[in-house]
């Protein structure tokens, strides 16, 4: 009886599971043949290279973003959400496809001593909720980013470019309300600065100076970035946000350029793996990359010539020595060790993706900026090796005592190519034994702050398009990766540089800065970065910007090759 | 049975504790901060930062406040994603992860059980032989070749299918992934259930059933089954926890917005409550499936019960 009755209790669910997987391969079937009924994917609704339009006249935009943002919201740190503010966003100015400044928000502006600066506001610029933008606007939103109460915000920004009490709001000794700006009438903003400053407006494309609504970010502090209630000022407006998936965005229908707008729709896509992002990109679910897989580089240039864009950027790959520590706190070894680079080689051959070597801390393709001929940079390759060995020599090393140092390194495939290529060099011109240490990226940047290092790698980018902004890092009073470089020449000179209204007078201070800062050599340039990405054909109103600008305002389909 | 369920219970409490505890200390211990790679923030700015989140108390106390949250079933703000909580990304990331892994479930066990049975029957003959070898293959071939090779030949290649990308889990959207997920979990389960149902077809019983002239199918489904499920219902529990909760190489290839992702991303940018949340879920999912199992075992085997 009790035998019957398990067997009763303990083979039902068997017998069910035989009639499940009966189910199952119905449904397995089913799931087939409807997969072979579907029309197939390009003609389907999802939107597509081929057929950008999708259902319903869809011009929708996809764009690689490497990254999920961090926060849409101007004021906090967005990491890879820059490209989606600039888009969201308009400012005071944009920065043109030449990296020079277009009027935005403001439609002109004046300054009579490059110390108080005027804006005119165009009276039809508007929010995404119809909304005017006007000057309180701008007053609030620079206020908001000075406050030290919320302490997220990049009030550094307006520090360093020194609008008037930004310094001392930071460090909490004024309130936000005294900030040196003010909304003189609804369309009028006006700026005041600590000291003149010649290129303030060039400083103006920087995302953290772009403007929130007052109204939404107070009524909802926590939602405001999200969907439904976020409002921007800019060609586009955000539609659709689904964390490691995409961030969707639709035309403001109320920017006062709305009819320059061609796209109905953008879509940016945090693929963090280049191969990935490649592959979506080859089966036509991307129409602009961020990266390249630095593998591929070569093969995509040969088959696809047009589709590659590889733009020099306004950055720079630099070595950072650590002047505070033995053996590095020697200017001869620090010399020694920069100038046995053989930067032509490391560009053009092991890199070889449009690199360019760099003998400045500013890159060299900055906008009417002449290449400031540093002494050393003027030299050939043999003469900088022969004074590099001198050098060397002189600090005490040589083949029979040579000098161990530990190179510190992002971990990835190629930053290990670079490392391993400078130290092949410092091995064969000063017999230099060096200790390749690869860390992660967080822990490579705390081991930078905390001075836990030797020599680092680190790549010096310009805010915006003047060579103050990569200048500036090397200040005393500098938040830059660099440890301890204090020298009271140096921020003379950038103070002198930046009061200097003149512009070929002021890049003549530059250059002296530049050579000061060459003769203590705390921080070595190597080479110029390019952005390399893809962008297909059908993609019209792409240029190549210095700064990695990418406005979808600017970007359009190309109608003839749609037909 | 109820008072076992009960006793697991009031055992998964204690046991969590200390996976939070040792997480919570082991990932502040590492070096680095949320913040450290934001590298042009100046000391000052990345103090007042840290102070807003608490990192300026003594670890004890943000250990402390960190459990109370906890209690009240607060994970705390992302650091990395800075617009929302952590709940709410993981209430986001969570059923897309369970819906590819219930899916790779579902197909590898389904697939999977019916393999082995067969390798079994025809044990040492060529079907036997090639399901084998493709078993192998599945387990040994790394899903990160396998997956592009996916891709590059039914999306790049012949243009089936898309390449990645979630699409609120459209079916053309979850094959590839669900093929290059279940393919190593097929074969596994394919040969733990050869290897048992060879062990149990050469028991007496199977003899027996055999000489009172059963019908095959009669003796695999109703005898020889259940007792040779009993290897893999102990594999299946905590496999299902790992399934489920997502899987890096899958969701980074693929581009879908699952756990995975918040998992590398968390713990690359040192997002310390994004980390232990995620921590916290999966411990006590484990718990949770290994309790499964051990009451699934009670059912399946007469000779285990918990009373």
């Amino acid at each position: 009886m009790g035998k019957v009755a398990l067997r009763q209790r303990y083979s039902h669910p068997w017998l069910c599971l035989g009639r499940a997987l009966k189910c199952l391969g119905s449904i397995a079937l089913l799931l087939c043949l409807s997969a072979c009924s579907d029309p197939p994917m390009n003609s389907a609704n999802r939107p597509s290279i081929d057929n950008p339009q999708g259902k319903s006249t869809n011009r929708l935009l996809l764009r690689g973003n490497y990254a999920e943002p961090n926060s849409l919201d101007p004021a906090a740190q967005p990491g890879e959400g820059i490209f989606i503010l600039w888009d969201m966003y308009e400012g005071l100015v944009r920065s043109g496809p030449d990296g020079q400044v277009q009027p935005g928000v403001a439609q002109r502006w004046e300054s009579e001593d490059n110390q108080v600066y005027t804006f005119y506001l165009r009276e039809d610029a508007r929010w995404s909720n119809g909304d005017p933008v006007t000057a309180q606007d701008f007053a609030y939103s620079w206020r908001r980013l000075a406050s030290p109460l919320s302490p997220e915000r990049q009030g550094w920004y307006l520090d360093s470019i020194k609008v008037k009490n930004a310094k001392r709001i930071n460090s909490g000794d004024l309130s936000p309300e005294q900030l040196g700006v003010a909304a003189l009438d609804p369309y009028i903003f006006q700026v005041q600065l600590e000291q003149p400053s010649a290129f303030f407006i060039k400083s103006l494309t920087h995302y953290s100076l772009l403007p929130v609504h007052r109204e939404t970010v107070e009524k909802y502090p926590d939602h405001w970035t999200r969907p439904g209630y976020h409002v921007s000022n800019g060609a586009f407006q955000l539609d659709r946000w689904s964390v490691n998936e995409r961030v969707e965005l639709v035309p403001n229908e109320y920017y006062w350029d709305r009819s320059k707008v061609k796209l109905d729709r953008v879509a940016f896509l945090p693929i963090s793996s280049p191969s990935a992002e490649l592959n979506r990109y080859r089966a036509g679910d991307l129409h602009i990359t961020r990266s390249i897989p630095p593998a591929q580089f070569i093969q995509l240039r040969e088959t696809t010539p047009t589709e590659l864009k590889a733009p020099l950027v306004a950055a720079t790959f630099m070595l950072d020595f650590n002047g505070k520590k033995a053996p590095l706190d020697n200017a001869d070894l620090r010399k020694a060790l920069a100038y046995a680079i053989d930067r032509e080689t490391l560009a053009y051959k092991v890199l070889g993706r449009g690199e360019r070597p760099a003998y400045t801390l500013t890159p060299a393709s900055m906008q009417e900026y002449p290449f400031p001929r540093s002494h050393w940079s003027q030299w050939s390759q043999t003469e900088r090796e022969r004074e590099a060995l001198r050098l060397y020599q002189r600090a005490g090393y040589s083949t029979s005592k040579p000098l161990r140092i530990e190179l510190k390194y992002p971990a990835n495939e190629a930053d290990r190519a670079k490392a391993v290529a400078i130290a092949a060099m410092w091995k064969r011109i000063l017999d230099v034994d060096t200790e390749l240490t690869h860390l992660e990226d967080n822990v490579l940047g705390d081991h930078i702050r905390s001075s836990n290092y030797q020599i680092a790698v680190w790549n010096l980018w310009a805010e915006f398009n003047d060579p103050y902004s990569t200048l500036s890092v090397m200040l005393s009073e500098s938040a830059g990766p660099v440890n301890g470089y204090r020298d009271d020449e140096y921020d003379q000179l950038l103070a002198q540089a930046m009061r200097t209204a003149e512009e070929s007078s002021r890049n003549a201070i530059y250059m002296l800065a530049e050579m000061h800062f060459a003769k203590d050599m705390r921080s070595t340039p190597v080479y110029q970065l390019t952005d390399r990405k893809l962008v297909k054909p059908i993609v019209s109103g792409y240029s190549d910007h210095l700064l990695g600008f990418i406005y979808s305002k600017d970007l359009s389909f190309d109608d003839q090759r749609l037909e | 049975m109820l008072s076992f369920i009960l006793r697991r219970i009031l055992e998964a409490i204690p046991t969590l504790l200390v996976l939070i505890t040792i997480s919570f200390f082991l990932i502040r211990f590492a070096p680095g901060s949320p913040f450290t790679s934001e590298r042009k923030m100046p000391p000052e700015v990345l103090a007042n930062i840290e102070a807003k989140y608490g990192f300026d108390k003594p670890l004890y106390q943000q250990y402390w406040s960190y459990l109370s949250g906890l209690a009240r079933g607060d994970l705390g703000p992302s650091f990395v994603y800075k617009d929302y909580s952590v709940s709410e990304l993981v209430g986001k990331a969570f059923p897309v992860s369970l819906k590819i892994g219930l899916t790779v479930f579902v197909v590898s066990v389904t697939l999977g059980i019916l393999l082995g049975i067969l390798a079994a029957l025809y044990q040492n003959t060529w079907a036997d032989y090639t399901i084998m070898s493709f078993s192998v293959a599945g387990i040994v071939i790394p899903t990160y070749v396998i997956a592009p090779l996916l891709v590059l030949f039914f999306a790049i290649h012949l243009k089936w299918l898309p390449a990645g990308g979630w699409n609120d889990g459209g079916w053309q959207y979850m094959l590839l992934p669900v093929a290059a997920m279940a393919k190593g979990f097929t074969g596994y389960i394919a040969r733990i259930m050869r290897g048992s149902m060879i062990e149990v077809l050469n028991q007496d019983f199977i003899r027996t059933a055999r000489a009172k002239g059963l019908p095959t199918r009669t003796i695999m489904l109703r005898h020889a089954l259940r007792p040779a499920m009993l290897p893999l219902a102990s594999v299946l529990g905590p496999a299902m926890v790992g399934i489920i909760t997502g899987s890096v190489v899958i969701e980074n290839i693929f581009g879908i917005p699952g756990m995975g992702q918040l998992f590398v991303n968390g713990a690359l940018n040192r997002d310390y409550s994004m980390v232990l949340g995620l921590t916290v879920l999966v411990g006590a999912l484990t718990i949770a499936f290994n309790a499964i199992v051990d009451i699934a075992y009670a059912y399946i085997d007469p000779k285990i019960r918990y009373s």
